[in-house]
């Protein structure tokens, strides 16, 4: 069967728009939560400014970028692909699945209306995001195994 | 299950590297098998067997729990 996985220098393209992504993710979270464009001044004003006026696009960059970016680190191939990897990526993605449905579960019982779209908007990139976290995690786990031994 | 690739490597002086490399698969595989965390597939225990010119039950054994 022919792999669904993107080829190794993907997951390069991945790590490398993931501080960008993260850092406008931070910025987009914060500005939607406080009032953090009417209390700043000089250069951040002006950048939150900027984002401001556009914010449909920026949000749209926000929402794609995180998923793109999640997807390439952890849906490329590892440099030597085999089964062990196969097995750890697929193990991962289950537990994201899990951990997933137990928390809209929870926030099915605990949030109603408006809360709860609130919810459902990081509901959207909880399943890769967990995916990747546990991935990276077990990855970083067995290479530090390997180091230890001969 | 239990293996003697370890045992199997030092007779031909093979490290990991040497036998991942050989076998097409991550050293951090080779190393996990050896240590009994994960069960290669039917395919790399035969390659594997096939490596150190034993048969697949010379390198892998079944026990009383499996």
């Amino acid at each position: 069967m022919k792999t669904l996985l993107f080829p190794h220098r993907f997951k390069k393209v991945g790590w490398a728009i993931f501080p960008f992504i993260l850092i406008l993710d931070a910025v987009m979270m914060i500005m939607m939560h406080s009032e953090v464009l009417e209390n700043s001044s000089g250069v951040i004003h002006d950048i939150l400014s900027i984002i401001d006026s556009s914010v449909e696009l920026f949000t749209n960059i926000a929402i794609i970028g995180s998923i793109i970016c999640m997807l390439l680190i952890t849906c490329s191939k590892e440099e030597v692909e085999d089964e062990m990897i196969s097995e750890i990526r697929q193990q991962a993605l289950l537990f994201a699945l899990y951990v997933n449905s137990a928390i809209l579960i929870v926030a099915s019982l605990i949030f109603y209306s408006f809360d709860f779209l609130h919810v459902m908007m990081y509901n959207m990139f909880t399943i890769p995001l967990i995916f990747m976290v546990v991935y990276l995690w077990k990855m970083w786990i067995l290479k530090k195994g390997v180091e230890n031994e001969q | 299950m239990n293996n003697k690739i370890r045992v199997a490597r030092a007779e031909v002086r093979m490290t990991q590297q040497q036998l991942a490399e050989a076998a097409g698969v991550s050293r951090q595989t080779i190393n996990a098998i050896e240590s009994g965390k994960f069960v290669p597939s039917t395919v790399l225990a035969l390659k594997m067997a096939q490596i150190f010119s034993k048969s697949v039950e010379e390198i892998f054994q079944l026990e009383d729990g499996d």
